[in-house]
Order: structure tokens, then sequence, then C-alpha cells
């Protein structure tokens, strides 16, 4: 897996750092882009990850951190202005137009990207994930809920496990 | 040397005067906490039992005790009430007896999701690293002193060990992260909150080489085999859990209990579900009366309480029933042949006895809002509902007096309403009651005023009903607002000691409201017809010091309807959101005073006094057997 484009790479002032995805493949970003993981943000203040050194993270494959280094990219400028005051509602809709297709994954992608922005603490990347799994669970019954997320059929066990508790809250099944 | 313990219980004067190497050895055979008890005696003393290298020497005379954490069923026949004593007793091994460490009273835990939620996870230089369900603490139990670990999560953290850090002597909790590959170290030292990136081992040069060699490459995660989503869901941390539930509206939440057992087990942990609680915005309520079918002359009438959202500005129905009118019930009393439309046995029959004469329909009526529980009533009919999970616990009919409050009794965990009888009547006193949900028994508490207190600001008189004035719970005191019959005092409850005080608000004005923020008592100050509020908060509780948070003054140019009719204004969030009551109209305001939204009653006033919070947590009170000839509250027809 190759590293994505690193925004604007011939930016004088950008400074790059290496990350090391658990499978040894290193990515090259501006120190902005990764900053916006909190467990990143210390050790890039701190000097780390330049030059030859690069960042290990162990908990991050590089397929998930290629996603992950994608959505920082495109957020990095946004978050660099603070965020809202500065962004014009285009830039906004491109945000949101960029972030919906992003979720746009198979399930496993997902879980690991969750496990990612979680390990990672990438504010945003964790909201935008939990809304996803959010809408995918919203308004179904709990077959239905089965069903999108991949469950096989339950047993007749597991069925009556099921049956069971949707008795005591009646009302929520409705 | 016993004559000599024995003389220093007697504080004979003498003793004293001993040289304080003699006096040293004497208090060095004292249990801890009566070497506590030492220290107020005189200087000499406190100088003598706080020293340092006497408390070293004291500490290294005590003998080792086995720690024993056990739990305890509090409930007995005929029901399982749910609760728990968790209790942590110190096993002297020369004398064999069992001392107290430490012990309170909780819920049940979900005995499936694993092992008690309450452990003894360390145990250094007299200091205990003991956990309750996710937090953490650090205590001293001879002086009870407690500092609380931060950033560890115990659902994905193991603790390895407590020690002291020679060179800093300060304590450090050693914990590894489980991760799908290997796993993480971590470091916290015990006082400060920041380090945790800091200390992030893997990252540290020198370590790093210490690591195992890694395993051939874990499958976890790739693959959506069966089951991806409940594993995913099972080993997912505690964040991203709360994260997805969050978002999940009541419904969703409860429904995703059902998909499967690893999901059960997470989404209805009682932390996470206390965590959503407390995540929640309080949204006021609103309850009213209508017209259900206005066009035609079908009498009946809807019964409603709604909460907003102040963000979106939208109503959500919390309870909703429909039932014939009052004022066209007497056309059909005398025909058998209306039958009530619920088995919800609604006697209209004394209805003017029991309510004020200024209102002349049935409400349907909210007496009180605490941790997501509402008091509720109809008529004689009396509840507490949770309305997230519409469970339900049946009252005494309380029509025949004034409910003032509604608390929990924090050391037992139980939920009690307190009323009044004898309001306003010139020949008797008011008299107080306390009733324990799920019991029919009121007990008399008279009218109990405490020492502290100088003198009655007005108890005698009774209080504003909580419909009207509801109090605010903190911590183990219930505080009303100021009201004029006690004089704009704040009258505070304490209710463990079953005593009233009072407090000073910082103005006084005709029109109060207290409510919480961020833990402290704020203040709502307005005045009927007058477009100045101010929000008030009380910095420091002990001292009495309040803070003025917001003046806001309502653009009353804006709002057309205010110029004819009486208004009460009243602020309901921290963040200034102002609501106005007027007849037949609640208006939203934000806080520079600018109009955000109108609701329409065309029929009946809206009262807006109360907040919901809502909560997915199990309470004990709905799970005791319901009474006898106690009827299922309507309240949620289609809905």
């Amino acid at each position: 897996m190759a590293a994505p484009e690193s925004g604007d790479g011939n930016n004088g002032a950008a400074r790059m750092v290496t990350l090391i995805s658990s499978d040894n493949t290193r990515f090259e970003v501006e120190a902005a882009a990764a900053s916006l993981s909190q467990t990143l943000q210390l050790t890039i203040l701190d000097g780390g990850g330049g030059g030859g050194d690069g960042i290990p993270l162990p908990n991050v494959d590089s397929a998930t951190l290629s996603k992950v280094l994608e959505y920082c990219i495109k957020h990095a400028p946004a978050a660099a202005n603070g965020g809202a005051p500065n962004a014009t509602a285009v830039d906004r809709a491109e945000l949101e137009r960029f972030d919906n297709e992003f979720v746009n994954i198979d399930q496993s992608v997902l879980y690991s990207l969750i496990m990612a922005a979680h390990n990672l603490e990438i504010e945003g990347l964790q909201s935008l994930v939990a809304k996803k799994v959010a809408d995918m669970i919203k308004g179904k019954s709990p077959m239905e809920i089965r069903r999108t997320l991949g469950f096989p059929d339950p047993t007749p066990e597991e069925q009556a496990e099921m049956n069971a508790h949707m008795l005591e809250y009646g009302w929520a099944y409705e | 040397m016993p004559r000599a313990k024995r003389a220093l219980d007697r504080r004979q004067r003498s003793l004293i005067d001993l040289p304080e190497e003699i006096l040293s050895v004497i208090l060095l055979l004292l249990p801890p906490k009566s070497v506590l008890r030492c220290r107020p005696i005189c200087k000499a003393m406190r100088r003598l039992a706080s020293d340092r290298a006497f408390l070293l020497a004291h500490h290294r005379r005590q003998p080792p005790q086995r720690l024993y954490s056990f739990i305890r069923d509090v409930g007995t026949y005929p029901e399982d009430l749910a609760i728990f004593d968790y209790c942590l007793e110190a096993l002297d091994l020369r004398t064999y007896e069992f001392r107290s460490v430490a012990r309170f009273t909780a819920n049940d835990y979900d005995c499936s999701i694993g092992e008690s939620p309450f452990a003894v996870l360390g145990s250094c230089d007299g200091l205990l690293l003991m956990s309750w369900s996710n937090l953490l603490y650090l205590c001293n139990p001879a002086t009870r002193q407690w500092i609380s670990i931060s950033p560890l999560r115990l659902q994905h953290d193991t603790v390895m060990g407590l020690y002291c850090h020679g060179p800093s002597s300060d304590y450090r909790v050693l914990y590894c992260r489980r991760s799908d590959r290997e796993p993480l170290f971590f470091i916290n030292t015990v006082g400060s909150k920041k380090e945790r990136k800091q200390s992030l081992l893997l990252l540290e040069p020198s370590l790093r080489t210490r690591r195992p060699p890694r395993a051939e490459k874990a499958p976890t995660m790739a693959e959506p085999e069966q089951g991806g989503a409940a594993a995913f869901i099972r080993d997912a941390p505690f964040r991203v859990v709360l994260e997805i539930v969050r978002r999940l509206p009541t419904r969703s939440a409860i429904r995703i209990r059902a998909v499967c057992k690893p999901w059960r087990d997470v989404t209805a942990h009682p932390a996470l579900l206390a965590v959503l609680h407390r995540l929640q915005p309080p949204q006021p309520l609103l309850c009213f009366g209508r017209a259900a079918c206005p066009n035609r002359y079908i009498p009946l009438r809807d019964y409603c309480v709604e909460a907003l959202n102040l963000r979106s500005d939208k109503l959500r129905s919390i309870f909703r029933f429909t039932d014939y009118s009052y004022l066209n019930y007497d056309r059909f009393v005398g025909g058998d042949q209306v039958a009530p439309i619920d088995d919800f046995a609604v006697d209209y029959h004394d209805y003017d006895e029991c309510h004020d004469a200024e209102c002349f329909m049935p409400r349907l009526t909210v007496h009180a809002s605490l941790d997501g529980l509402l008091v509720v009533s109809f008529l004689h009919a009396w509840y507490v509902c949770n309305p997230a999970t519409r469970q339900w616990a049946p009252l005494p009919d309380l029509s025949y007096c004034d409910v003032v409050g509604f608390y929990e009794h924090i050391s037992s965990g139980e939920y009690r309403v307190m009323y009044q009888i004898g309001k306003d009547d010139e020949h008797v006193s008011t008299y107080y009651y306390v009733l324990t949900v799920g019991t029919r028994l009121s007990r008399i508490i008279g009218c109990p005023i405490s020492p502290e207190a100088a003198e009655d600001m007005g108890l005698d008189i009774g209080l504003d009903p909580a419909k009207f004035s509801p109090p605010v719970q903190l911590r183990r005191n219930l505080h009303w607002p100021p009201q004029e019959r006690q004089g704009y005092h704040i009258l505070v409850f304490n209710t463990e000691s079953e005593l009233f005080h009072w407090m000073s608000p910082p103005v006084r004005d005709k029109d109060m409201r207290l409510l919480e923020i961020e833990g402290k008592l704020a203040l709502s100050v307005s005045r009927m017809n007058k477009a100045t509020l101010e929000l008030w908060r009380l910095e420091d509780y002990q001292n009495e010091i309040w803070v003025q948070m917001f003046r806001i003054q309502l653009a009353v140019a804006q709002m057309t309807e205010l110029h004819r009719e009486d208004w009460s204004p009243a602020v309901v969030s921290p963040e200034g959101d102002v609501l106005i009551e007027c007849p037949y109209r609640v208006l939203h305001c934000d806080r520079n005073g600018n109009l955000l939204q109108k609701f329409l009653f065309p029929d009946e006033a809206a009262s807006a006094r109360h907040a919901l919070r809502e909560s997915l947590l199990q309470h004990a009170i709905f799970l005791a057997p319901k009474w006898h000839n106690v009827s299922e509250p309507p309240f949620y027809m289609g809905l």
C-alpha cells in the first residue's frame, strides 16, 4: 500500500512526520494533519516523528491507516482555521459530502476505522463513525439490525432469548 | 503501658506533660482512628500525632491484614430488591477478627457481564486502589482520604499494580491496554491527569526493544465473519459504544438489547446508562390539555405532557391520553351506556373537592422530576413513571394534600415523596410527611427545624406545591426556590437528618426558580410582565456566594402578545434560554432576548415548571410487584 498524496506537499513551511503502521508501511504526512490525533499531537509537539525516526502505530494496519490519513488530510485545513468561523457554507457542504462518501464503506473496514479513531483519539472521525453505526441501527427491529450487520440467523435458543427481551419492553418494538 | 493508654482516654492533665518520646510510644499502641482523635486535644498532641516520623513508625507497626471483599444481598423475602451491600473487610491474623474497611449499598449488577463492579486492585503503604464499576480511586481507609484516578478505562484496561516511585515519591498505577495485536502498557501518576500520552511505553525507544517478538498476524477485525458485529460491540471500548448509543433515539437504544447477548450486556450496563443519563440535556416539560376533536361535537379531551428540545425547538410527546371531557361529563353520568375508554378507573364524582377552584379542568399534572423519573397524577391516580422505559410504580392517592418534594434518600437509595397537610389553616400547624415509593405508609416528620436556624421563617404556614415551585436536590439536600411565604429565603431540607434550615438568595424578588447547573444551584430571577431576567449561580455553597451569570433583556417589541396579556418569564437552561408562559402560548427566547419560537395551546394554558433528563437506568422501585386494584397508567396512547 503506497502512501497517499500528502496534500500541498510543496508548501515550503509544512512540516512532515512519518507514521509506521503495524505491518511496517511508512506514511509521510503533514504534521498538521497527523495532529488531528490527540494521541500523536504530544509526540509531534515534542519533535517526534521527523526525519528517519517515524512513529510506530502497532494498533493500526496500513489499509486502515491510509483511510484515517485520507480523513485527516481533508479535515486538517478546517481544523487549522479553528473550525467554523472562517469556513464558508460551500466548504462545509463539501466537507459534509466528503464525510458521507467517506463512511460509505464495507463494515469490516468501518470497525477497524472505529478502533483506529478511538486509539488515535481523532475527535471528528470518532463522531463520524459513531454516527454511521447509529444510523445503521436507528428505527430497525432487532431482526433487521441482525441482518444489516451480517449476523447469522438466530438459533432457536437465541430467538427465544430475543423474544423474552422484546416482551419486557413491548412498546419499544411496536 | 495499658495503664498509660487508659490514662490517655481519661485525658488526665498530667499525661500531656509527659516527655514526647513516651507520649509517642503510647500513641504507637493506638489504632489509627484513636490517633486521629488525639489531634484535636491540644497543640502538642496535634504536632506529635501529625509528625511524619511518628506516622511512619505507626504505619510500620500495623500488622498486615488480609482483605476480603464480598457482596451481600440486602433484600429479603418476598422480593428481590436488587440491592447489594458491597463490603471490604480486613482480617487480623492474630485475633481472627474481621474489621470493616469499606462498605456501601448499591444496585445489583449484571452477573452476566462479569465480576463484581467493586474490586480492590492494589494495596501499597496503607493506600488501597479500588474500583467501582468504571471509576478508580486511591483511598486511605484509615483517614478516609481519597483521590480519583481519571484517565483509565477499566473495560479496556487491566490494572497490573500500584507502586511508589522511589525518586519522586509519587504513587503510580501500571496498567495494560488490551489490543488486537500486542498489549500496550501505561503508567498513570496519581494526582495528575495528562501523563497518559507521555507514558505510552511503546513510544519510548528504551523500552521498544523489550517487546516480545510479534506473533503471526492476528486475523481478528479483518473478516466480517459470523458475529463480527457482535464481537465488535462486545470488545469495543466504552467510549466507542457510548458514542454510538448516545446517537440513538430511546426506542432504538432499548431495541438493540434484543439483538444478541453481547450487545445486551454492553448496552444495558449501568455504567453506560449512567453516563448516557448525564449527557442528556434537561428538556422543559409542557403540561396541557386540549380538545381531541376540535372541529366536531365529540366531547373528548387529550391530556398531554411534551418535552421541548431547546436546540431544535421541537416538541416530543412524553405522555398523552384521551378521555371524556369533564365539562361534558355530566351529560353522561346518568347513562350507563358510556363505558370508560380505558380501564383506567377515573372517578370524577368528588372531583370538585380535591382541586383548586381556579383550575376547572382536570389536568395531567407533573409534580416532580428527578433522575429521569416523574411523579405524575391524574385526579386520584398517582404514579412514579420513567417515560424513557415506560416503567411505572403506583403511589397512594395524594390528591388531598400538597406534594412539595421528591428526592432520593442517598444512604438507602430509596425514592421518597414529601407532602404537607394543614397549609394556610390558622388553627393548625402545617405538618410534613415522607412517603417511601413502593410503600403505602407515610411517616409524619412534623415541622422540624435545625438548631442552626434561629427561627421558623414560615415553615409553619406551608410551602407552594412542587407542581408550581419544584425543589432541586443537590447531594443530600433538597432546596426550594425562594417563596413569598418563606420570606424569600431558600428553604433547605436535609434528607438524612430530616431537618429544615434556610439559605439566603442573592436578591429578593417576586418570581424565582431553582435549577441545577453543572452540579451547582442556580437561580432564575424574574418578575411578571418585566423584560429583565437574571441567572445567578451559587459558586460557594458553604459561604453562600452567588455570582450573576447572565442578565437578559427580552426584546418585548418583537412579541406583540405580551402587550395584551400577563406573562411570566423564566430562565430554563445553563445557556440562558428563556421560556415565557402566557395564556394559551409559550414563547422561547435565546439569551439575547430574541424570540426563537412560539408554541400555541388554544384550549388551556400550558405549564412549564419541570425539566426532564431521560434515563434508561434500572430503578429498583419498578421491580417490586404491583399492588392490587391499581391500573396501569394509560399515558402512552398512540405514542
